[in-house]
């Protein structure tokens, strides 16, 4: 039962993690440009999706 | 022209997105209490997502209310992270290029005046910066701007003095500050016996690249916190140890 409750629940606990989110800052503190980069891949992606995405013809 | 739209257009539209999420992320970046929990929202987002696509009635409905009531509760449950984070993004690049370690005599002071704290059983919290700046906490205390002396340090912390309840900012061979106040850790995993100075070193310790150390009032135990950790030091060559390899 202790096993099938933690399969339920380990997603949710590994989202909710707080060490995720400090390897992350921590990660994305000591590389400042990873910041820019992970930004300019957004930005891409959003315009991508808003101005060519939907003119497409497949 | 790309599909109808002037290039110009979309130059500016990117550029006006790219400052915009370069902040957001740096934001979030800055306090690891809010990225944990929009990394969490993130997770219901995508669940939500799912459930839609997939038809999944009750759970989408819930979920649904779910993901527009969340934001709202993030910024009620969050304000204070959220008022610090937003702080702390205007100003400029907090981390130092060129920074100043302490002298071998500073490192010898701050370890005479720990062990002599220790043996007196005074607490003392001592703060040495790296590369992050701790300005935005000696802003707030009383500037001293004086060389690091042993006899200095012990009369900080001598208790029922102006000075005693707070932390001294070491920056290079000199005392910043003193009487600086930090923001408490909430690691649960830490020693609940433990007291608010050491929380406060642990704290500081967690948000920035610096080494602070600690001596407990009733014990006299002697500790450093550096990168979220807290080792027991009462070996005075092993603080040595420590605050040399720290201040290389």
């Amino acid at each position: 039962m202790k096993k099938i409750m933690t399969l339920i629940f380990e997603p949710f606990k590994f989202f909710a993690n707080r060490i995720v989110a400090e390897k992350l800052s921590i990660y994305l503190s000591k590389n400042p440009a990873l910041i820019v980069i992970i930004s300019i891949f957004v930005t891409l992606t959003i315009i991508f999706f808003t101005y060519i995405f939907p003119n497409i013809t497949w | 022209m790309i599909f109808g739209t002037p290039i110009w257009k979309i130059i500016v539209d990117a550029y006006v997105l790219w400052v915009m999420i370069f902040f957001l992320i740096k934001f979030l970046v800055t306090n690891k209490k809010i990225l944990s929990v929009v990394l969490s929202f993130v997770f219901i987002y995508i669940i939500a997502y799912f459930a839609n696509y997939f038809g999944i009635i009750v759970s989408s409905i819930v979920l649904d209310y779910l993901t527009e009531w969340l934001p709202i509760a993030l910024i009620v449950v969050m304000a204070p992270d959220l008022r610090r984070s937003i702080e702390n993004i205007w100003k400029a690049d907090t981390k130092r290029d060129n920074i100043v370690m302490g002298s071998e005599k500073t490192k010898q002071n701050i370890v005479d005046a720990a062990m002599f704290l220790s043996s007196q059983q005074i607490g003392a919290l001592i703060t040495i910066e790296k590369h992050n700046t701790l300005d935005q906490y000696a802003d707030r205390a009383i500037q001293m701007n004086s060389i690091v002396s042993k006899e200095i340090l012990i009369n900080i912390f001598t208790p029922n003095t102006p000075l005693h309840d707070g932390a001294v900012i070491i920056r290079g061979d000199e005392i910043l500050c003193a009487g600086a106040y930090f923001v408490l850790s909430d690691n649960q995993n830490f020693d609940k016996t433990m007291g608010s100075r050491h929380r406060a070193g642990l704290g500081i310790s967690e948000v920035t690249d610096s080494l602070t150390v600690i001596v407990s009032e009733e014990t006299g135990n002697v500790s450093i916190a550096v990168e979220g950790i807290m080792l027991k030091l009462n070996d005075r060559d092993k603080l040595m140890e420590y605050i040399s390899m720290f201040m290389k």
